[in-house]
């Protein structure tokens, strides 16, 4: 009798592994792993970990008419947390902006020295030094929790090191595409600093940033666009962000 | 001053030449900028001129840039400038040209560069080459190239630069540089200059020997730190000491011509002799109020010297040189100690800025500086987008105690134009 009930356990275990098997492939991989879901907000964001170079066009407006606008070429190495910006156009021609790790430096053309900034000093408009230059969100931040809305999800972000330009970040997410649809930004003190849209355009299997709108909550007349575009896959040597050799005149890229 | 151009086109040429196969340039860029400036000075200093009416000045320069790749990864570049004031002689100068070599994470660097070094919005007493009026900064002119080798290595969290460079004296600010016979000797400078990023503070140090003829050697050391306790704040400090040169000798030829201005740093101004310079400052972001706040306190190894008083009062007149043309006070040599404030936007648009410089002593000098682009004020202007109007406003104030005691209050309006040239 023993045995007739083990084997009836054991052929009833299988029987369910066989249909629950299926039932668990198919289910999406963020479902319940939010984690996973932020590294693929990353990997639509990221190209090349080792050296990726964009242009990115900063536009801003005040009560809805265009106000500034600045060109920049971002050169990121992605594993190595560092960034610089080349302006290309208006006045600030030839500035950059350097960034390692959470600190951030201004190079300016006519000065051999490069100047320290703050992490919320702002390149341009409503856009700070950590908007231009943070790429990754699995990087500076970990999944406090998230709400699943069908089609997409409810992240709360936090970051996970003093040098994260906003302390909070709250993301809705297409979980199918595997992008960020719009989110609100909170500085360290609470205060909810920015909100912020994307758009994308198709890159093969993948979403590519094609907008990215932030929009004062403070001055809530003002706003700026992030237009991406010219992505390139290179790798960049070490020195590229060294702000001695910025200075020195050692050149970027094209 | 063309013969000095022109030795350094043949060093720099050479340099190009030097190199097996590298003699062809590519990826040519050429930058530059042509600025005029009118400025009305108000009342001069009062012993000199109690009742001197307002003065004009022009000043008029041209700046050309010139960068090219060569074949084997390096690349050359000059950097010339040419300045004309009202009633002094005008200036050309060869700020740099250079041949650089880098390959992976090392570079050489031959002939006249520039080498700066520290991270201060002001004065940095790190910064051995230049660095003596602390109400630069961001704009602050360091265009004054040294002549020489420097080797440098690009490490994954920092850099070291091991130099060996000849310089004229009156570039060397962190020394004395009111001697007019000092002034003209070439001073030979070995030393190496280190930075190094450790989680959020960066850390500096270097150290100079300098051989002066017919004076000696004279030693400097120092170090330095920047600290970014949160996203809103960057403290710095750094401190240079440079021991007493062997053979001193007081200086007799003094500059100042007129006995109505004596003090007692006279006869003294000319020993730097064991003498620290140290500075000290947080620049802080105020994000919800777009305003970026810079705060600095400064001591100087020794007084300012001529030009570094006038890079202080004026840095305005000429950006590209540091050596305005208004006039000054003959003897400003003990003015060792000042503070800085400077309040800007923090949106990126650095302008308009206020500065109040507090020097040694009393008085004060207050700047308000403010610039439209072309594109500001006449729309999108093709190739011209750069070009940019400034208009400045100035008050100076002179303490009884102090150098700028010597000064009545003054004001100065300056107006502006720079138009790119490329």
């Amino acid at each position: 009798m023993r045995k007739l009930m083990t084997k009836i356990t054991l052929a009833s275990t299988m029987m369910l592994a066989t249909l629950i098997t299926p039932l668990i492939t198919s289910l999406p991989a963020w479902a319940g792993d939010w984690n996973s879901l932020i590294e693929r907000l990353d990997s639509n964001r990221v190209f090349a970990r080792n050296g990726q170079i964009m242009t990115l066009k900063l536009q801003s407006f005040k009560d809805g008419k265009p106000n500034t606008a600045e060109s920049l070429r971002v050169y990121t190495h992605v594993d190595n947390r560092q960034t610089v910006a080349l302006f290309l156009d208006t006045k600030r021609k030839g500035q950059k902006m350097l960034m390692r790790d959470n600190n951030f430096w201004m190079i300016m053309p006519k000065s051999s020295r490069p100047v320290r900034i703050s992490a919320v000093q702002r390149v341009m408009g409503e856009a700070s030094s950590g908007d231009i230059a943070s790429l990754s969100y699995v990087q500076d931040y970990t999944v406090q929790s998230g709400v699943d809305k069908g089609d997409t999800a409810t992240l709360t972000l936090m970051a996970k090191h003093k040098g994260v330009t906003y302390a909070k970040a709250i993301l809705v997410v297409d979980k199918k595409r595997g992008i960020p649809l719009s989110g609100d930004y909170y500085l360290k003190s609470g205060k909810h600093s920015k909100s912020v849209a994307f758009t994308y355009r198709a890159d093969g299997d993948k979403w590519r940033t094609q907008t990215v709108t932030l929009t004062d909550i403070i001055r809530k007349n003002r706003k700026t666009v992030m237009t991406y575009s010219d992505e390139q896959a290179k790798p960049l040597p070490a020195r590229l962000f060294n702000a001695k050799y910025l200075v020195s005149g050692g050149k970027l890229p094209s | 001053m063309i013969k000095h151009i022109g030795q350094w086109c043949i060093v720099g040429l050479a340099g190009v030449g030097f190199a097996p196969q590298t003699h062809a340039l590519e990826n040519p860029q050429w930058d530059g900028f042509i600025t005029y400036e009118q400025a009305r000075v108000g009342n001069q200093y009062l012993p000199i001129t109690p009742n001197a009416k307002p003065k004009y000045t022009t000043t008029a320069t041209a700046v050309v840039k010139y960068t090219a790749d060569l074949k084997n990864g390096g690349y050359v570049q000059f950097d010339v400038q040419n300045l004309y004031r009202t009633n002094r002689p005008t200036l050309s100068q060869v700020n740099q040209m250079f041949v650089a070599t880098p390959h992976a994470d090392n570079q050489i660097r031959m002939g006249r560069m520039v080498l700066s070094h520290g991270t201060a919005y002001g004065y940095e007493p790190l910064d051995f080459f230049h660095g003596q009026s602390p109400s630069g900064g961001l704009f602050k002119p360091q265009s004054h190239g040294v002549d020489g080798v420097a080797y440098e290595r690009y490490l994954e969290a920092g850099d070291i630069r091991f130099l060996a460079v000849q310089n004229r004296g009156r570039y060397v600010r962190a020394m004395h540089t009111a001697n007019p016979h000092r002034n003209k000797t070439k001073r030979t400078t070995v030393g190496v200059q280190g930075s190094f990023l450790f989680g959020d503070a960066e850390v500096f140090a270097s150290a100079y020997q300098t051989q002066i003829p017919k004076l000696g050697q004279q030693n400097s050391a120092g170090a330095g730190v920047s600290y970014a306790p949160n996203d809103e704040a960057v403290l710095y400090t750094s401190f240079m000491h440079h021991n007493r040169i062997n053979d001193y000798r007081q200086n007799q030829n003094t500059p100042n011509r007129n006995p109505a201005i004596r003090t007692r740093d006279m006869f003294t101004y000319g020993n730097v002799g064991n003498r620290t310079a140290y500075t000290a400052g947080v620049n802080y972001t105020l994000e919800s109020q777009n305003l970026n706040i810079i705060a600095e306190t400064s001591q100087r190894a020794t007084g300012l010297s001529r030009a570094g008083f006038l890079a202080l009062s004026e840095p305005l007149n000429n950006p590209q040189f540091g050596v305005p043309s208004a006039t000054t006070p003959l003897l400003n040599h003990g003015m060792r100690r000042s503070t800085l404030i400077r309040l800007s936007p923090a949106d990126g648009e650095y302008y308009p800025e206020f500065v109040v410089v507090r020097p040694q002593g009393g008085g004060s000098i207050n700047r308000v500086l403010k610039t439209w682009t072309f594109a500001d004020v006449f729309g999108d202007i093709n190739g011209y987008d750069r070009g940019e109007f400034k208009l400045s406003y100035e008050f100076r104030n002179g303490g009884k105690r102090t150098w700028v005691g010597n000064l009545s209050a003054r004001n100065t309006v300056r107006l502006g134009i720079s138009i790119p040239l490329y």
